[in-house]
């Protein structure tokens, strides 16, 4: 007797996504939509990098702006966090959100500490 | 400056392409997202066989993509087809002027004064790769799984999702070093 006839009362949530044709189709509709938009995402980045000649700091924030789009997408639909509910998902998505912007902007600021090192170094040898 | 280094793309040899090869690869990294998210939804309808004909797709993806890296660290190792700039180099404090200097090690590279960028790239795609490569294991054994009807006994695709989740996150990790390695 397995746990869950013992437990008749008890959800089964490794069953609880299993759908039918006609739901699956809905699904899968959406999920070739994300990925037409993550496509058209990722060659508007391509294009960018290789054809515009931005300003080196509005190529910076668009790409980091894309970036955390094409992340969210993933973790939206590819990874079922939409599915869950209203709190789990802002719970999860809001924090590593600020966190990644947090965390790119610090690296675009601090960055060129190694630089500076070494910019530093080579003039005490040259000075020598 | 990376959007310089990788300018090259297997059998168009010579040509300035900026972007090209890399901008390959992230497709092929999506497409395979998406044929494992299609994997999933196929599980979810309890269909054996086109849960095995996705996850096969996307272990072929994952092959392709680890392919793409292998051949793009050995152009930027070893310096052919690829747009370099330095040919002088800091080491121990002395100027070392090379004209022979190409490609890129842990200490020293052709392509930026900045040294650390050959230990960024290597060690941040290093570890990507290895994460695709055991990606690509996981989903190998899901799909013996699968065949062999082991989820079907279950009477859930839980299994899948959960491999899933692995490259999916994997594909996560991609779209940043993407942005932070290549475009930026």
């Amino acid at each position: 007797m397995n746990f869950f006839e013992e437990y008749p009362g008890y959800p089964n949530y490794e069953k609880a996504a299993i759908h039918d044709e006609a739901h699956g189709k809905v699904v899968r509709k959406k999920l070739w939509m994300v990925f037409w938009i993550m496509l058209t995402i990722t060659i508007v980045e391509l294009i960018i990098g290789s054809q515009f000649n931005f300003s080196e700091v509005n190529k910076i924030y668009t790409f980091i702006f894309l970036t955390v789009v094409k992340a969210f997408f993933i973790v939206w639909v590819f990874m079922h966090l939409g599915d869950e509910k209203r709190a789990m998902k802002y719970a999860i998505i809001a924090p590593y959100t600020l966190f990644i912007f947090y965390l790119a902007f610090m690296c675009i600021t601090e960055g060129v500490y190694s630089k500076v090192i070494r910019d530093a170094l080579v003039t005490v040898v040259l000075h020598q | 400056m990376p959007n310089n280094v990788f300018t090259h793309f297997p059998f168009l040899e010579g040509k300035n392409l900026p972007l090209a090869y890399v901008g390959f690869m992230t497709f092929d990294l999506i497409m395979s997202s998406v044929t494992m998210v299609l994997a999933v939804e196929a599980g979810h309808r309890l269909n054996r066989k086109q849960v095995a004909i996705w996850l096969f797709l996307t272990i072929i993806g994952g092959f392709i993509f680890v392919g793409s890296q292998c051949w793009e660290w050995y152009h930027f190792i070893t310096g052919e087809e690829t747009h370099q700039v330095y040919r002088d180099y800091w080491m121990n404090g002395k100027h070392i002027i090379d004209p022979h200097f190409q490609g890129a090690n842990l200490i020293v590279n052709a392509y930026t004064q900045l040294p650390t960028f050959g230990d960024f790239f290597f060690c941040i795609t290093g570890f990507h790769g290895f994460h695709v490569f055991s990606g690509v294991i996981i989903n190998i054994i899901m799909l013996i799984m699968v065949l062999n009807g082991v989820m079907d006994k279950r009477g859930h695709y839980e299994m899948i999702e959960k491999a899933g989740l692995y490259w999916h996150f994997v594909d996560l990790v991609w779209v940043f070093v993407f942005t932070f390695f290549y475009l930026l």
